[in-house]
């Protein structure tokens, strides 16, 4: 493609498309983009809200590795929970879309019944409910009681409580379901005859035809999810308050404490960015694992 | 920090123009203050004095609170027409993180309730006003109320802030468990190990009744500044050195403190802390009646009145095996910002609600006992039981105060304050001991205090 002036009548209707968008984008630099640049700015300074910021350089940043209690601990137990969280809401996610992908009655409705838990999501009436349930006269353990089990602590117990979260997100299955489904529907038909034909299983079918074609959609979710899991917050903050004894102190919780408890602006900036490079950095490596696994038909 | 600028300037212009006009007693110059007080939420009679005042008053608290407090502040603008009061309420939920943008925004309200621990965080900021000059005039009257509550509020020698009404512990007890294994109730002037030996017959009365889900009592775990710093008067320490500089809990004392504490988990009468973890937020395990004892403040009655299923007891909180340490405390307590254009009106309004008949009759219990004696002895008629008994045992601690005085807090206090409760978590989950805690607690505290020095 060569880059051409366009005309008249096409930067008029570039004026006309900028200008529709003039709302959102408005909101997006004044609410986006400039909270962005202003955190990176307060990421190097010491900053409590009431007096001025003061310039500090690296300091916040030297401190997180050398004198901060909760930081080295934060971080690991948010990247056990991403490890945990992941795999199962991805198997998940995949699992329901192959049975939702069959062609059956109705199924519009299963869909939508699938989908209904995303919706609403780890709010904090969710947390509430989830905490619940799970308590150990909750409803789970008087199921389990009936089979002479338990009661288990789920959240009180400090081994059991970060897997319990990460099963917990498993249930917001629902967004990665739906472009597990697309996915599906994308992949040929003739595929599944031909292995047919050939007397392939289902399992053969599904590892050699499924998982290959499906691997972008695969990566997209994973990369999406990842980047979600690093963030958890809700459930952490309103279930177990980061206990019991840390085991489900997130970093994102660490950052919060920091700036609305401890009033420390500038050193939560820098926590803030911290994880976004951190991110950025395990998006690139799985970007770059990506390439050996990862089948793209064109 | 131009806008912050801009709107301390403004606010200064106001200020000035506020004063000019109430000494040149033109109603055209004071212009500008009426247009400021236009922005806010009530809508004004003309004031026949031409002194217009609006204030903004914020609490947190449920819902009889909201109702009982708008009555009194209505009562109050009625009787002094020409001050105008904007109230801001809410949940304890987000309240200090919108206090925090007020502040941070040059918008404060001008009276605020703050939890009795965190008035120092503030000072600490400069955000607060001293009281001493209106408490000397007599603007706020204080010869009726505690004075070792107020002290505690004494900030380097000056008062920032006054309690709203007064706490104590009790113990709360569950009837209805007694009963049925035939023990005898507890009672007021029990020292620690009386109350740890009633716990630990309760316990074994229920385990030999082939009862294994419920306990003695609640672990009496958190709150650095009463829990633990009760028992570690009574063993002879001391939280902070007298000058508030540094940590002293870390000494032989408060290592006995901590395991003392703990013995009753050691020894298997009060639940393991995987369980009470496991309650809904905000539901004791006394609440879902589980332990047969229970120390909390007296603030708490009405509520657990109102939803045990099981008859509810109660007496004054055991008070040491060695010294009498029981002390009121406040259950909140009142602040005027100093960003507040008017700190006089104010302080006048903080004398109403804590000084007036008519406003202590609103007020009721909402905010625990009063803080005023006169008022507080009125109180009694037309409460119900749980209100009289609660009242009469908060009248009746005063027999167990003395030994033990709770220290002011220092600044940063807060951060300590959860950093203790954390630490103290893993000690009763076995994953630490009390010493490595108090080693922990101490450099930590240090290093807080530190910041502000």
């Amino acid at each position: 493609m060569q880059a051409q002036k366009p005309s008249r009548g096409k930067m008029k209707s570039y004026i006309e498309g900028y200008l529709f968008l003039l709302p959102w984008l408005c909101g997006f630099l004044l609410f986006t983009i400039w909270p962005i640049i202003q955190s990176f700015l307060l990421s190097f300074t010491s900053y409590d809200i009431f007096t001025p910021p003061k310039f500090i350089g690296l300091q916040n940043f030297v401190e997180m590795f050398t004198s901060d209690r909760i930081f080295k601990k934060a971080l690991w137990v948010t990247l056990k929970y991403v490890l945990m969280s992941v795999p199962l809401k991805l198997c998940m996610a995949l699992f329901i879309a192959m049975i939702l992908s069959q062609k059956l009655r109705g199924i519009g409705i299963y869909r939508t019944i699938y989908y209904l838990p995303s919706i609403l999501g780890a709010s904090v009436a969710m947390s509430v409910t989830w905490k619940m349930v799970l308590g150990y006269d909750g409803f789970v353990n008087y199921f389990l009681g009936l089979f002479g089990l338990g009661p288990v602590n789920f959240l009180a117990n400090p081994s059991l409580s970060l897997p319990t979260l990460a099963m917990i997100s498993a249930w917001q299955f629902g967004s990665a379901m739906l472009i597990f489904l697309s996915g599906l529907k994308n992949v040929p038909q003739e595929l599944y005859e031909a292995a047919e034909v050939d007397g392939a299983r289902w399992w053969k079918r599904f590892i050699h035809i499924t998982l290959p074609m499906l691997s972008p959609t695969i990566l997209f979710n994973f990369i999406m999810n990842m980047i979600g899991s690093f963030q958890v917050f809700t459930e952490a903050f309103v279930m177990t308050r980061g206990g019991p004894v840390d085991s489900t102190y997130f970093y994102v919780l660490h950052l919060y404490r920091t700036a609305f408890e401890n009033f420390r602006m500038g050193y939560a900036s820098a926590l803030a960015w911290l994880l976004t490079i951190i991110i950025v950095i395990v998006t690139a490596i799985t970007f770059k694992i990506s390439d050996h696994y990862v089948y793209y038909e064109n | 920090m131009n806008k912050k600028f801009l709107s301390t300037a403004l606010c200064g212009a106001l200020a000035l123009s506020a004063l000019a006009g109430c000494s040149s007693g033109q109603s055209a110059s004071s212009a500008p203050a009426s247009s400021a007080a236009a922005s806010s939420a009530v809508s004004s009679a003309p004031a026949e004095s031409g002194e217009n005042i609006s204030l903004r008053f914020m609490w947190w608290g449920g819902e009889t609170r909201h109702k009982a407090t708008v009555e009194a502040l209505d009562l109050y603008t009625e009787q002094n027409p020409g001050v105008r009061i904007e109230y801001e309420y809410g949940g304890w939920d987000g309240y200090f993180d919108k206090l925090l943008t007020q502040l941070a925004g040059n918008n404060a309200p001008d009276i605020v309730q703050l939890s009795y621990t965190n008035a120092s965080e503030y000072v600490v900021r400069d955000q607060l006003a001293p009281l001493d000059s209106y408490i000397e005039s007599g603007l706020l009257r204080t010869d009726k109320l505690n004075q070792t509550l107020l002290d505690t509020y004494k900030i380097d020698g000056s008062y920032y802030a006054v309690p709203s009404g007064v706490n104590v512990q009790l113990l709360y007890y569950n009837q209805t468990m007694f009963d049925e294994f035939g023990i005898s109730y507890p009672t007021s002037g029990m020292t620690f190990d009386e109350y740890y030996a009633k716990a630990k017959e309760l316990n074994d009365a229920a385990r030999a009744a082939g009862r294994e889900d419920i306990w003695g009592m609640s672990a009496y775990t958190n709150a650095l500044d009463v829990n633990f710093q009760r028992v570690l008067i009574d063993f002879g320490g001391q939280l902070w050195n007298d000058d508030l500089t540094a940590a002293a809990f870390n000494s032989p004392e408060g290592i006995q403190a901590i395991e003392y504490v703990k013995k009753p988990l050691d020894e298997g009468f009060c639940p393991p802390p995987e369980i009470s973890a496991s309650n809904p937020a905000g539901v004791t395990d006394f609440a879902l009646g589980r332990v047969g004892m229970f120390i909390d403040n007296a603030t708490s009655a009405a509520g657990l009145a109102e939803t045990a299923d099981f008859t509810l007891g109660m007496e004054l909180a055991p008070f040491g095996n060695n010294k009498k340490v029981t002390w009121y405390q406040a259950s909140q307590i009142f602040v005027i910002t100093k960003q507040s254009a008017n700190p006089e009106a104010a302080a006048k309004v903080i004398d109403y609600m804590l000084n007036d008949e008519a406003a202590g009759k609103i007020l009721a219990y909402e905010r625990g006992i009063p803080v005023n004696e006169d008022i507080r002895a009125a109180s009694v008629e037309g409460k119900s039981e749980i209100e009289k008994k609660e009242l009469e045992l908060v009248d009746g601690a005063a027999e167990f105060t003395g030994d033990g005085v709770p220290m002011p807090f220092p600044p940063g206090y807060l951060d300590v304050h959860s950093e203790f409760e954390r630490l103290q978590e893993a000690v009763m989950y076995g994953q630490s001991t009390p010493e490595e805690m108090m080693n922990s607690l101490e450099s930590f505290a240090n290093q807080t205090i530190g910041k502000f020095n």
